[in-house]
Formats: structure tokens, C-alpha cells, sequence
């Protein structure tokens, strides 16, 4: 009996012990923080007392890139040393230059997966009717296409800055290269405030059909990324995703694309490096998504590109892809079935319209 | 072979602008641009030190890494030129540069950049040795004419020093050790690597 408790008490004084070490092992450490503290008025004391040696504290302010004065004016002119350009080169040159060919690779990869999971793309499964409803007005339709087009000129001028170096030069020649980039350097110039603009108009003409709701939740418990049909309204949530990725993202690479172009507004280095990385990096991001949604509006949802070129779609194809939207629709008494309905639709729907509102 | 750099003595530099009037007139720099500029701390206060500095020319070059169209080159002494024929003015050599030394001049439309400007060490560019055009695009090539650059040459203190690394800090070291204090080879860390 006595020797079974002396054995409890000693295992119990080993765990003791043992929680005891752990703790001091993690406290004690921090009575650096104790130290410095303590000692850090001290040794700023006896600074003062010793007087600073302005010559050191001269050489500190030169590498920390302290401004001072000079009789010549222009950007950074007042600054010795900059030490952001180093940590642009090694962000510009590195983790973007490196990352984001995978990106893009990653995301081609991704949607020829796609493509072949799903057997060629998704097509319509009950045979066309004839039916339409209308989709998409001629306003949105055309904003959509210039910012389109606006967004691979871009897309290609962009790319062009960011490897040409490593990819055309082998093969256009430092001449050849040099030509193209200049141009496309005006291309990407003169081209991203089109695209700036109809970026915003279209987030304002589409914002109200993509606000969240329950139904994208259990769009995307229940696998609806994945391919699974999960009842959807007008826009399901991946849709919905893309349009918050442009409403966020695309404004950002716009606005920093602005900054970019204007060097004698925004002068400050830090701004300009900053702009760049933030521009560089998302535009391969967004690159990398606009792969994914071009492939879903051509081959993988077959049948979507009529909604955004001719703005109605077939009743078949609302069916399978936004069955609530398509039984709204319905209910309200939009669907046509001929092409005269068609052209009074295009006519009748509101600039800011979606079809269930109409 | 040499390897040519620059040194600014802070002791000596008394932020007179000779170099930079020197840079201007020799290289007949385009308008708004200064190749050199003298920038000075605790302007009008105990301990106020000057340096001229201006491209220096550097091991391993930010802005060769960083420039879309690859134009820098670096000469035989060391010196960092580029190729203003395909420069396409898009800033990135600026904002890589420590030593803010890449100039833009303000002549496109809409406050687009121009071709980059920077000091050549006064070695002048790609085209041929002494032309017109090179002095056009470039300024003066006083590197192939036996010379040094005409900053370095006109300042009165001999604060501005320009040359052979060697022979740069040799002298450097010489002065120094006539002063009390450390050497202080300001921005050698950050242009060559060293100390
Ligand atoms: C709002 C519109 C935009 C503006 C105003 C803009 C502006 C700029 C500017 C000024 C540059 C620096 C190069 C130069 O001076 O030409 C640049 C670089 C770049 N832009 Fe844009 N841009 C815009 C939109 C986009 C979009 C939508 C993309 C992608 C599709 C994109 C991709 C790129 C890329 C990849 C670079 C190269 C970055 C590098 O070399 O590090 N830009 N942009
Ligand atoms: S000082 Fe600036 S411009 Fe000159 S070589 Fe170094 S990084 Fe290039
Ligand atoms: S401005 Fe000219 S030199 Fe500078 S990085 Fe751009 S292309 Fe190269």
C-alpha cells in the first residue's frame, strides 16, 4: 500500500517537475524583454552624456536614405542612398518573374483538366426548343466587349514587358524586341485607361445580380465547382466570384496601372515600386483567372457565349445552368420564341437591366 | 584593367555645384535633367555634411536586372552604359537604382517618359568612339580621349575623386590617415559589394 503511493507521489512530483521545466523553458527567454527594457533608458543616458558622434550618426542617415537638401530638383533627388530598389529587383525578378509562369501554367493545365473531365465541356442536355430568354443588354454586351478586347491587348503588351526580355529577345533580336516593346508599351499605355473605365461601368451594371445569397453557399458546399448541377439564380457563385475578383482585384491593377502611367503625379520612388510589384503580381493572378473564365464561357458551358454576344440564351440552357432565374423568368413571361421577340427585348431592357427585372 | 569608380570625400565636398555645372557643360545634358547632383544632411546644422554623387557604376547593376529590353552594358573599365536607341522609357532602371541616378526628360506627351539619362562616367555610348552622334545621345567621351571625368576634374577641393579603384582608394586612405577618424568610403558597400 505504502509503496504504491510513495510511487504516485514520485510520478507525481516527475510531472511537476517535467511542467515546471516546460514553463521556465518558455519564460525565461523573456526576460530579454525585461533587460532591454530596463536598460534601454540607460544606455540612451549615457549616449547623451558621451555626446553622439555625429559622424556615425552621419554615415546612419546616408544608408537608411534620410532626405536632406540639394540645389538640384527632380524625383529622389534629395536622398542618397534608396534601399527600396532592392527589394524591387529581388520581388520583380523573383517570386514574380518565377511564380508567375507557373501561374499561368498551372491555370492552362487546370482548364484542359476540366475540358477532359467533363468530357469535351458541357453541353446542353435537352434538345433546343427554339425558346430564348433574354440575358444580357446591348449596354452591358458592348462594355463587356471593349473592356474585353481592352484586357488582352493589355494581357499581351503586358506579358511582352514582364518576359520579353527572357522570351522575345532569343527570338526577335535586341532590335526586333526593342521595336515591339516600345510599341507595346503605348499599347498598354493609351489602352489601360479603356480598360479603367469600362472596368467600372460594368461592376455598376452587373453589382446587383452578383451580391451573395444562401444559394451560393450551398452552390459551393455541394460541389458546384466541381461541375455538380446545385440550383442557381441568374449568376451561380463561381460566376459570382470572377465578378468580385474583377471588382476587387481588377481595380486594383487598374488603379496601380494608373499610378504607373503617371510618373510626374506620383513621383515618390517608393510609390512607383510598390505600384509595380502590386500591378505585376495581381495581373498574373488575374491573367491566370480569366483563363478559367474564358474556357467556361466558350467550351465549358456550351451555350453561355450567346448570352454576352447575342444577349439571350436558350430556355434549355437557362434551365440547366440557372434553373431559379430561368423559373423567374419564366413566371414573369420573358421567354420568346421568335426573333421579333428578340429585337423588342434588346429594345425594351433597361441600360442597367437584367433580364428578371426587366 | 582598371575598374573606374567614384568617391566623394564628405570632408572635403563643400557643396560649391562645381561638378554638376561641370557634368551639364561637358555632356550638354538635355533639359531638365542633371547626370550629378550634390545632396546635403543637416543642411544649416552642427555635423551638416555634403556628398556629390550621381551613377556610380556598379557591380552586378539594379538597373541592368530590372531593364524590359536587357540595354545595359558594362565597359572593360567597369563603367555601366546602355543603349538609348531601344530604351523604351518605362522607369524600371529608376526605381531599381539606389543611388537615384537614371534621369528622365519630360518631352513626351502626356508626361510620358523619354529615354533614360544617366551619367557615363563621361565614356560616352554604343556608337562609335568621339562621333557626333555619340555626343549627340550621350555627351562627352573623355574616357577614349586619355581623360578623366569632368566632374571629378574641375572640383575645387578635390572631394570628388574619379578613377582606377585602386588608385581611388589609395588616396583616400592617405588622406584619412592624416585625419583622426575612419575611412569612409561612402556607398562603396552598396555599388561594388565591398566595404
Ligand atoms: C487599368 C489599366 C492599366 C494600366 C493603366 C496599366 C499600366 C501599366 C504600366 C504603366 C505599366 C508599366 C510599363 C509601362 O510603362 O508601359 C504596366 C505594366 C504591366 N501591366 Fe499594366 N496596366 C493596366 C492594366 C493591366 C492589365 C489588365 C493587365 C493584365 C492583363 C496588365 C498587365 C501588366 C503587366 C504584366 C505589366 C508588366 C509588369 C512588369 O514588367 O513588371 N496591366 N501596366
Ligand atoms: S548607380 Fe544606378 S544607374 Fe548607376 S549602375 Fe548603379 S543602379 Fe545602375
Ligand atoms: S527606362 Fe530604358 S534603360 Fe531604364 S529600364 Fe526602361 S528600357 Fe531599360
Amino acid at each position: 500500500m505504502s509503496e504504491q503511493t510513495a510511487m504516485r507521489s514520485k510520478s507525481r512530483r516527475i510531472l511537476v517537475g517535467a511542467v515546471l521545466v516546460l514553463v521556465a523553458a518558455m519564460v525565461v527567454p523573456l526576460t530579454g524583454y525585461v533587460y532591454v527594457a530596463v536598460a534601454q533608458p540607460q544606455i540612451e543616458t549615457a549616449a547623451d552624456w558621451q555626446e553622439t558622434n555625429p559622424r556615425s550618426e552621419y554615415w546612419r542617415e546616408v544608408r537608411q536614405g534620410t532626405e536632406g537638401y540639394s540645389a538640384v530638383k527632380g524625383p529622389a533627388a534629395d536622398v542618397l542612398i534608396d534601399n527600396g530598389g532592392q527589394i524591387f529587383r529581388q520581388i520583380r525578378n523573383g517570386p514574380i518573374s518565377t511564380f508567375g509562369p507557373w501561374v499561368l501554367a498551372i491555370m492552362l493545365l487546370g482548364v484542359a483538366g476540366m475540358f477532359v473531365l467533363s468530357g469535351g465541356g458541357q453541353k446542353v442536355e435537352k434538345p433546343l426548343s427554339g425558346k430564348r430568354v433574354p440575358r444580357w443588354s446591348a449596354y452591358v454586351r458592348v462594355v463587356h466587349w471593349i473592356m474585353a478586347i481592352a484586357f488582352l491587348l493589355l494581357l499581351i503588351t503586358g506579358l511582352s514587358l514582364l518576359f520579353g526580355r527572357a522570351v522575345l529577345i532569343p527570338l526577335l533580336g535586341a532590335e526586333g524586341f526593342s521595336a515591339w516593346a516600345i510599341t507595346a508599351k503605348y499599347i498598354h499605355n493609351f489602352t489601360g485607361p479603356v480598360f479603367a473605365v469600362t472596368l467600372v461601368l460594368l461592376v455598376l451594371s452587373m453589382l446587383r445580380d452578383n451580391l451573395p445569397s444562401k444559394v451560393d453557399v450551398d452552390w459551393f458546399l455541394k460541389g458546384g465547382f466541381a461541375g455538380k448541377h446545385v440550383p442557381t439564380g441568374k449568376l451561380n457563385a463561381g460566376e459570382k466570384l470572377w465578378f468580385w475578383f474583377n471588382a476587387v482585384g481588377g481595380l486594383v491593377v487598374a488603379v496601380s496601372g494608373v499610378v504607373l502611367i503617371l510618373p510626374n503625379i506620383f513621383e515618390a520612388r517608393s510609390t512607383m515600386q510598390l505600384a509595380l510589384l502590386v500591378h505585376a503580381g495581381l495581373a498574373l493572378l488575374y491573367i491566370g483567372g480569366s483563363f478559367v473564365h474564358m474556357y467556361m464561357g466558350t467550351l465549358g458551358a456550351r451555350g453561355a457565349l450567346d448570352a454576352i454576344t447575342k444577349g439571350h440564351v436558350s430556355s434549355e440552357w437557362a434551365e440547366q445552368h440557372h434553373d431559379l432565374w430561368y423559373h423567374e423568368v419564366k413566371k414573369d413571361g420573358e421567354e420568346f420564341v421568335s426573333d421579333e421577340d428578340d429585337a423588342r427585348s434588346n429594345r425594351e431592357m433597361p441600360a442597367t437591366g437584367s433580364g428578371s427585372t426587366a | 584593367m582598371a575598374r573606374m569608380k567614384f568617391l566623394c570625400d564628405a570632408d572635403r565636398c563643400i557643396e560649391c555645384n562645381g561638378c554638376v555645372t561641370a557634368c551639364k557643360n561637358a555632356n550638354e545634358v538635355p533639359w531638365g535633367v542633371n547626370r550629378r547632383r550634390v545632396v546635403t544632411l543637416n543642411d544649416g546644422l552642427p555635423g551638416e555634411k555634403s556628398i556629390s554623387v550621381a551613377c556610380m557604376h556598379c557591380t552586378d547593376a539594379p538597373c541592368a536586372a530590372v531593364c524590359p529590353v536587357d540595354i545595359f552594358y558594362t565597359t572593360t573599365d567597369g563603367i555601366v552604359l546602355h543603349d538609348k536607341d531601344l530604351c523604351i522609357g518605362c522607369g524600371y532602371c529608376f526605381y531599381a537604382c539606389p543611388f537615384g541616378a537614371p534621369q528622365f526628360p519630360k518631352t513626351e506627351a502626356f508626361g510620358m517618359r523619354g529615354k533614360m539619362d544617366k551619367c557615363t562616367f563621361c565614356a560616352g555610348g554604343p556608337p562609335e568612339d568621339g562621333s557626333e552622334e555619340e555626343f549627340e545621345k550621350y555627351g562627352a567621351n573623355r574616357i577614349a580621349a586619355g581623360k578623366l571625368p569632368a566632374c571629378a576634374e574641375m572640383c575645387a577641393t578635390k572631394a570628388l575623386l574619379a578613377g582606377d579603384g585602386d588608385m581611388v582608394a589609395d588616396i583616400y586612405r592617405q588622406r584619412v590617415m592624416r585625419r583622426a577618424g575612419r575611412p569612409q568610403t561612402w556607398g562603396w558597400g552598396k555599388a561594388y559589394g565591398e566595404a
